[in-house]
This record gives C-alpha cells, structure tokens and sequence, in this order.
C-alpha cells in the first residue's frame, strides 16, 4: 500500500494505536506482523523473498558470531570471509535475478546478434519486488557490520527480521544501519506511549512528506510525462522546464517518502536516519551527495568505496574507485544503461571537480574573486544544479538514445516564444495547476531554505514559533494536501518514483 | 498536561470545523440527483400522496407542480440522473423510511438497461444524497465497481479537485437555477425548449424479452418493498419513442407486475400518447424528456389514472404543505417567463410586463427620436410611466411594479446600481458610445446586456426566481422601429 493511499491512512492509526496498548514486550512481534502485512499488501508472494534474505543474513550473523568467538585466529577469519561472501552472493544473486536478468538478457541478446548467434529466449516473466535493492542493502549492511564487529550479531530472529522488515523504510528507505535500528528495536519495550512532542513532531513530518508527494510530485509528474513521453515534439524550453521539474519530481516523491518514514517511525518512537538535507541548495556535486539519498551513498561509502580504498590511495586509484561506486549506484537505480550513464556522469562532475578544482581557485585568487558574497555562492548553487538537472536527463529518459535526443533539442530547438504564447499552459497542466504547483514550489524553497539556514526540520521550526502560526501552517498543509492533492479518481496515486527499485 | 489537553481538544474542533466547511463547499450538487433525495429528507413524516421514482424519465415528465395545483396531490420525484434500479431500490428504501403515501410509482426504463456500472457521474448523482447508513453503503456497494467503492463512500477523493469548479452556487444550500426555488421544488425538472420530432406511429408489440439478471432482482425488490409496507406500487412507463425491443422489455415487465397480483400494477403509457394529447414535435425538449408543456399533459393523465385507482386525497388549503402551495407559485412564474420569452410583439410584450416582482430596465439607443413610429411607441411606453419626449439621446429608465426607480433623462453621465434578489447586482451607466453621445450600459453583475444598437431594449429581472428573464430587443430597421421582438 502506498503511504498517500486511504488504505495507509487506515493502517498505520491501527498499527500505532495496537502498538501502544498491547503489552510491551509484544510490540515488536506486532510490528513485525504489520510489516509484513504491509509488504504483503503489494503482493503475498515477496513475502518469501524477504524472510529468505532475512533467514540468510541472520544465520550469517550467527554464524560470524560463533566463528570470532570459537575460531578467533587467522582459519577462523578465513571462514568468516566465506561466510560473508557467501551471504553476499545469495543476497546479490537474488537481487540480480529479479533485478537484472532481463538487463543481462538483452545485452547479452544484443552481443549475440552482433556475432550472429541466435538469441537466448526468456522463459518465464519476473516481477521485481517492490523495495528488493532497500532491504537487501540493509541486510547485507548487517552482515559486513557484524564481520567488522561494530555490530553483536541479532540473537532474536523475529527482532531481526523487524530491522529488515520495518514497514516506515521497508520499500523505498531510508536504508538504516544495524548499529542504529536494531539498537533501538531491540528497546521497543521502553518507549512511552504518550509523548506529545514526539508524537506531534512525527505526525508534522509526515504531513510534510505528504504534501510534498501529494501536492508537488504528482504534479509536476503531469508536466514531465506530458514533455517526456513525447520529447520529440517539443523545444528547448519545454524540455529544460520539465528536466527541472523532474528535479523537483524525484526530489519531492523521494525525501516525500523518507519524511514520511521518518515520521511514522518517530510516532512509534524509533529514529531512522535522516535521507534528504537541501540537496539543491548543495555549492558541489560533492556536498549534493552528502545531502541526497544520504542512507544510500554513506552505504555505498561505507560497504564499497573505502573497501575499494576510498581516497586514501594514488589519484588514479582515488578517481577509479570514485567511478566504481558511483556506476555501481547507477546501477543500482535501475537496469538500464541509461541509469548507469547518469551514475558515471555525476563520478565523473567528482573527477572533473577534484582535477580543476585547485586550478579554478588559482584563477579566482588571481582575480580577486570574493568567494563570501551571496553571489559566489549563489553561482556554486546554480552551476551545480545544472549539472545534476543535466544527468536527470539520463535518469528521466527510457533509454540513452531518448536522452541523447532530448539533450540535442534542448541545444537545437531553441524556441523562447513558447514563454508568452501559452504554450506551456498546454502541457497537461493547465493555469490553474500552474498556479498551484508554482505555489506550492515556494513553500517548498521556504521550507528547505530554512532547513539549510537552521538546520532544522518542519517539525522543529515549528515548535518554536507562536501557536498562531504553528497552526495556520498545520492547516494550511493539511487543507493543501486534501484539495489540492492529486488524489481521487481524477488522478491516479502516482507511485513512488523509487519502488521500482 | 491541562494546557496541552486544551490546545489539542481545540485543535480538532477548528480541524472540524474546517473540514466540514470543506465539505459544504466542494461536495457535489447536482440537481439530478443527489439534491432530490437530500430535500426529501426535509419533508414532514407521512406527509406525501405519491412518491415517483426512476430516472429523468420521471423526473423531468412528472409535474410536480401541476399535481399539486390542479388536483391537490402532494408528490415528490424522487429520482436520480440515468438511474440503474438498483439505485431506485434503495431510494425505496430509504423513502420508506420516513413516508407511507398512498401509492409508490416506479419508471421501468432503466429497469430495460443493459450493461454495468454507469459512469462516474452517475454513480455520484445516485448515491452522494443518501444519509450514511447500512443501506447507503450497499448502494454504493451495488453501484460501483470494487476499485473505486472507497472514494464514493468517502465522496472526498471524488470531489475535492473541483477547485477549479466552484462557483457562488458551491457556496450557497442549493443551486441557483432557473428551477429550484428554495426548498419548494418538490424534485421536478423542467425543460422550456421544444425539440420537433415526428409523432411516433403506435406499434403493436406482444412478445417479451428478458431483462438482465441484475434488474429483474431489483425490479423485484422493489416491488416486495412496497408490499411488505403495504402499499401498492404501480410500475410505468412515461411516453417516448420507445423502440421494439425496448417494448418488449416493459412486456415482461408487465408479465412480472402480474405475477405478484394485486397491488402491483403495470401501464406502459407510449399507446396512450393520443389520449394525452402530446404532439412530439412541440411538447419534447428531447427524443425522451418533455418540456413543461409536455409534462403538464402527462401529468394531468397520469394524475388522472391515479386518483381513480388509489386513495389520494386533496390537499389544497392544508397548513401543513405551504411549501407546495409556493412551489405552484414559483412554477406559475417559471411558465409567466416562458411565456414572456415567447412573446414576440411589443403591445402583448409590455402587457405580460406589468407584474409585480419584476425589474424592467428600458434603454433606448440610435435615432429612436426620427423614427417613422416614434408616436405609436412614444404611446405605448407613455403607459408604462415612461416619457420618450423627456428623453435626450439615449435613456434608460428602471421600473419596479409601475414606480419609476432611476431615468437617465437629460444626466450626461449617471451610475445607478441596486441590489436584485439576494445575489444580483443591477447596473445601469453611462458610457461613451460610437457616436460623441453618452449612451447607456445596463449590466447585470458583471455581464452587459444589450440586444440591438439602434432602438429599444428591455431587460427584465424576477424577483421572485431571482433571475433573468430576458434581454428583448426590438430593432429600428429603416428609421422604422419593428414591433416583432429580434
């Protein structure tokens, strides 16, 4: 079920208000119930996939517990390699099997004809489990913390399986760490129930989230689908406008879910981790990844990057290891070489970035540039939003051709008229949506303004401020989303962008 | 904790509040449909003759009013938008709740349907003026599809994106429209234009055709309803050019009303339509639905037929339906109107002009003063209280019940306004026209009105319906001006 469907709206009210009234040490079986419920709710049968990566990884950590303790040599640490690898290639294969196979299919297909060969058939269709990537990653998280001993291995199997399973960031993240999240499952029992602030934080958060998803990525989504789906019939502008409200689509459906994971967890009274930080206010392509998907490209930091060596190696082995992960996270989000173009085009902003990056500020000193003014920085925000809406490209697109052809109108079919013909009024919004996605997009920037200035989410800013305006704010969300959101059978529920992953 | 407490309870209630004002506001208000059930629920208990259901077959050919007027007969048309029987059932139902009349009558045609669901719009007009109850969930459960059953029964998903939509009437009880007047309307809707259509040659049509599953159940249940409440149920069909098959159909209808014996009887009016005296091609505003002409000879047929079979007494003079008698008041106005609209010379136009309620603004324009019949007009308006002579150039003058409210006389420039029933606006101003003259701009709210440039316009306001009339305008052609309306 989706978190902006009425069937969540009836769910998590039961699941919270059984959580708080049934005996405390039964929560987390209960959670766990509801998890899986909620998993199941997409379609019974994953529900097999997840207890298998479940069981696997959770007998890996035990198993990686009994050999430290019963084999604390160098045999032992062999076995214990093995075991992780082993662990890691169930996980993965099951992963690149719903994932990939039919990525691999039709490249290898591709290579066959190349040759002349005949192409290999597909024999069965694979349904790709909503949410597969997220808690595989979070499993094998566990595993590789366990081998490094940051983590005791879960003795419990069913409270492990809530830290695989827990239904806020089960589908689409953030993806938690063991060290955070078992830690405090493994303390479900000592939460209290009534905790005003935490409860009304945590239900701020997700009408935050909601409004996002509800109000501006379905939205926007209307506009992108109407240009994208038929790129060739539009100009520049229409081209460049719906890539920035892609932008603003994937920024708004992601963090949407996150806060409203975040959310619902702080209700219950569990943190998660905080995934989206102002990503477009970041000054480099590298702070952008330190502000998005921040759960994600911390794994990738943590379980990839440094084993590879990080950037405490040669230069070359440094810009190696940087285009490793980052087309590895291409990959990641999804099975086409378009994706993996979008995560080597942002590797390569990092190499290019680090590379000219002394050379830039040797020709600023030289100029006197002042890089304190607002519009030094101002500048940092822009060029480096054009270069993530540039790899979008690539990210929106069904393929690189598409994208290819989408990059070469945009630099071919410049048609500034469109602006004041009322052309972009015709792009499946009409004025009044305009009106309000344009609305709607400044409260945003006022929110993320003041996330990045503060450092304070919503629910934080608003805790300080008068009850007047607390509630105006409240109401005006509330309100926003129930009229204006993009609901009912005159819209579709759009689904989040990142369940396909 | 007290403080918190507090702002919490308080909280909720403005959320309440809101959420309700919200509601009033966005939800749906067809006059097909959902407002028809919902001023049922405001009649007084046990106090209707006839209760009429089915679609706008009987809704909109069924005279409420003339019921009323000429044979005291307190009836209601409670019907939806194309509405499936199994929609009727439940209105049924719900009716019985509150009413026990004398007899029950059901139109068949949607009874000879086939096919699902109806459209969305359907499903809303069908179901949205139920109260919330068992039944109103069934309804919706019968009406749609499984996908879509939520949002119908929380209606919110449906109607929330009509933002774009809303209009002073989302923001008022009930419609504005020409025909319904406060909480007097009683369920009828009326239709003024005449659709021609040849007379249809009476077939005879003696085999039988079966009806869907589906509403052969629910024709059924309705009519056990009306027995098990003990009250007899008569099951028609309103005239209109039926095809074969569709005769066929209200054969096994007929066939059916038989079955239960007693108490359930079945007419298929179509052979009837010379008896009534409609002529199809004056009495229809479309292949099925009759204008008010129309559905005022139905009626009287229909009412006819009824008082000889059940027991329906005569209400008229009774203080407990005050509102019927306004009904037939506001529908006597409602025809007036037409027949207004209809009249095309100036004498007989000026003639149905002078009643009370109206607000007749007169503005002459061009070279009325030169004109070949400046004397026969000058005459004709000098009864109405209105001085040609006195006028320079263009004029405008504002007439309520013969009391002269505003004349522009020799003024350069004016501005009049005055409110008109609750929400209208009535302007009158001048402007600068083609010619170096001030000529006069006539507005109601924010729309001009003016029908011809060279000679007299007439635009009448009804207090009573709180609408407009119309704007007639009667062209001087040749320096002449014409008596035949433009």
């Amino acid at each position: 079920m989706l978190f902006n469907s009425i069937d969540f709206m009836i769910f998590f009210p039961v699941v919270v208000g059984v959580y708080f009234l049934i005996p405390r040490k039964a929560r987390y079986l209960w959670l766990l119930f509801a998890s899986y419920y909620f998993y199941m709710s997409w379609n019974p049968k994953y529900a097999l996939l997840i207890a298998c990566s479940t069981l696997v990884t959770y007998v890996s950590g035990r198993l990686l517990d009994h050999l430290r303790k019963a084999l604390p040599s160098a045999e032992g640490l062999i076995y214990q390699k093995w075991v992780v690898a082993a662990c890691l290639a169930v996980n993965l294969g099951i992963l690149i099997f719903f994932k990939y196979s039919d990525f691999i299919l039709n490249n290898l297909n591709h290579i066959l004809s190349v040759l002349g060969a005949a192409p290999v058939q597909r024999r069965f269709d694979i349904l790709l489990p909503v949410g597969i990537s997220f808690y595989t990653f979070q499993a094998l998280g566990y595993t590789v913390d366990v081998y490094r001993g940051t983590v005791e291995a879960e003795k419990n199997l069913f409270r492990y399986a809530l830290f695989v399973s827990f239904f806020p960031q089960l589908v689409a993240g953030p993806i938690e760490r063991s060290g955070n999240l078992i830690s405090q499952l493994n303390h479900v029992e000592e939460i209290q129930l009534w905790d005003y602030e935490r409860i009304t934080g945590g239900a701020v958060l997700m009408l935050w989230g909601l409004f996002q998803k509800m109000v501006i990525a379905d939205r926007a989504a209307v506009l992108v689908d109407t240009v994208y789906n038929h790129y060739w019939l539009y100009g520049s502008i229409e081209l460049i406008l719906a890539t920035v409200l892609f932008a603003v689509q994937i920024y708004c459906d992601f963090a949407s879910y996150s806060m409203i994971a975040v959310g619902a967890a702080r209700i219950m009274g569990i943190r998660l981790m905080e995934n989206f930080d102002t990503p477009y206010f970041a000054r480099s392509v590298k702070e952008f990844w330190r502000r998005w998907h921040i759960s994600l490209s911390s794994w990738f930091r943590d379980y990839l990057y440094i084993p590879l060596g990080g950037s405490r190696c040669s230069k070359l082995r440094y810009y190696g290891n940087l285009m490793i992960t980052f087309l590895v996270s291409g990959l990641w989000h999804g099975a086409s070489w378009s994706f993996v173009a979008w995560g080597g085009l942002h590797g390569v902003y990092q190499v290019i970035g680090d590379r000219l990056g002394p050379v830039k500020r040797r020709i600023e000193d030289r100029l006197n540039v002042n890089r304190d003014c607002f519009s030094y920085r101002l500048g940092q925000v822009l060029v480096t939003f054009g270069l993530v809406n540039f790899a979008w490209v690539f990210f929106r697109a069904a393929s690189l051709k598409e994208a290819f052809g989408i990059l070469g109108r945009i630099v071919t079919r410049w048609n500034p008229w469109v602006l004041s013909d009322q052309s972009l009024y015709r792009l499946g919004l009409d004025v009044t949506e305009v009106h309000i996605l344009a609305v709607s997009l400044l409260v945003l920037f006022l929110a993320d303004r003041v996330k990045y200035k503060t450092g304070k989410t919503l629910d934080l800013f608003l805790r300080e401020q008068v009850l007047w305006f607390r509630w105006l704010v409240l109401f005006a969300l509330l309100f926003g989303i129930i009229i204006y959101g993009m609901y009912g059978p005159a819209f579709s529920a759009a689904a989040f962008i990142y369940f396909q992953f | 904790m007290i403080r918190k407490s507090v702002k919490i309870i308080a909280f909720f209630l403005i959320l309440s509040l809101l959420l309700l004002r919200f509601h009033q506001v966005f939800r749906f208000k067809f006059n097909d449909g959902i407002y028809g059930l919902e001023q049922f629920y405001e009649e007084d208990e046990n106090s209707l003759d006839a209760i009429f259901f089915g679609s706008s077959h009987m809704y909109v050919n069924v005279n409420t009013s003339v019921l009323w007027a000429e044979y005291g007969i307190a009836g209601y048309d409670l019907g939806g938008s194309e509405q499936p029987i199994w929609n009727s059932y439940y209105y049924v139902k719900e009716a019985l709740k509150t009413q026990k009349p004398s007899v029950l009558v059901l139109d068949c045609f949607t009874a000879c349907r086939t096919g699902d669901y109806v459209d969305e719009s359907r499903i809303i007009k069908n179901t949205y003026g139920m109260k919330l109850s068992r039944d109103k969930i069934d309804a919706v459960k019968a009406s749609s599809p499984e996908s879509g059953r939520l949002g119908y029964l929380l209606e919110y998903p449906t109607y929330h994106g009509r933002y774009g939509d809303l209009s002073r009437s989302d923001y008022r009880r009930f419609a504005d429209t020409d025909f319904i007047w406060s909480n007097t309307w009683k369920g009828q809707y009326l239709h003024t234009s005449a659709y021609n259509q040849p007379q249809p040659e009476p077939e005879e049509v003696t085999e039988t055709a079966k009806l869907d599953e589906i509403n052969e159940a629910y024709l059924r249940g309705i009519i056990e309803l009306a027995q098990e409440a003990g009250i007899p149920i008569l099951l028609m069909v309103v005239p209109y050019v039926a095809d074969a098959e569709e005769t066929m159909c209200y054969n096994r209808i007929s066939e059916i009303a038989k079955e239960y014996g007693e108490g359930v009887d079945f007419v298929n009016f179509n052979p009837h339509c010379e008896a009534i005296g409609l002529d199809f091609s004056l009495d229809y505003a479309d292949p099925c639905h009759m204008n008010y002409r129309g559905s005022e000879k139905f009626t009287r047929y229909l009412a006819e037929y009824l008082k000889a079979r059940y027991e329906l007494a005569d209400h008229r003079g009774e203080a407990a339906y005050r509102s019927y008698d306004s009904m037939a008041q506001y529908y006597g106005r409602f025809v007036y109107n037409d027949q207004i609209r209809k009249t095309a010379e100036l004498p007989d136009y000026l003639a149905k002009l002078w009643i009370p309620d109206y607000v007749t603004v007169f503005f002459v324009k061009g070279d009325y003063k030169n004109m070949s019949n400046y004397n026969e007009v000058r005459d004709l308006l000098a009864g109405y209280g209105i001085s040609l002579d006195e006028a320079g150039g263009d004029a405008v003058w504002v007439l309520r019940d013969g009391t002269l409210l505003f004349a522009s006389g020799g003024d350069a420039e004016y501005c009049w306004h005055q409110e008109v029933g609750r929400y209208d606006v009535l302007t009158v101003q001048s402007e600068q026209g083609e010619s170096p003259e001030i000529t006069p701009r006539v507005l109601l709210n924010d729309s001009p009105y003016s029908k011809v440039n060279d000679g007299l316009n007439i635009l009448t306001y009804d207090l009573m319906g709180e609408g407009l009339v119309e704007c007639a305008g009667f062209a001087i052609v040749d320096g002449t001006m014409e008596m035949g309306k433009r």
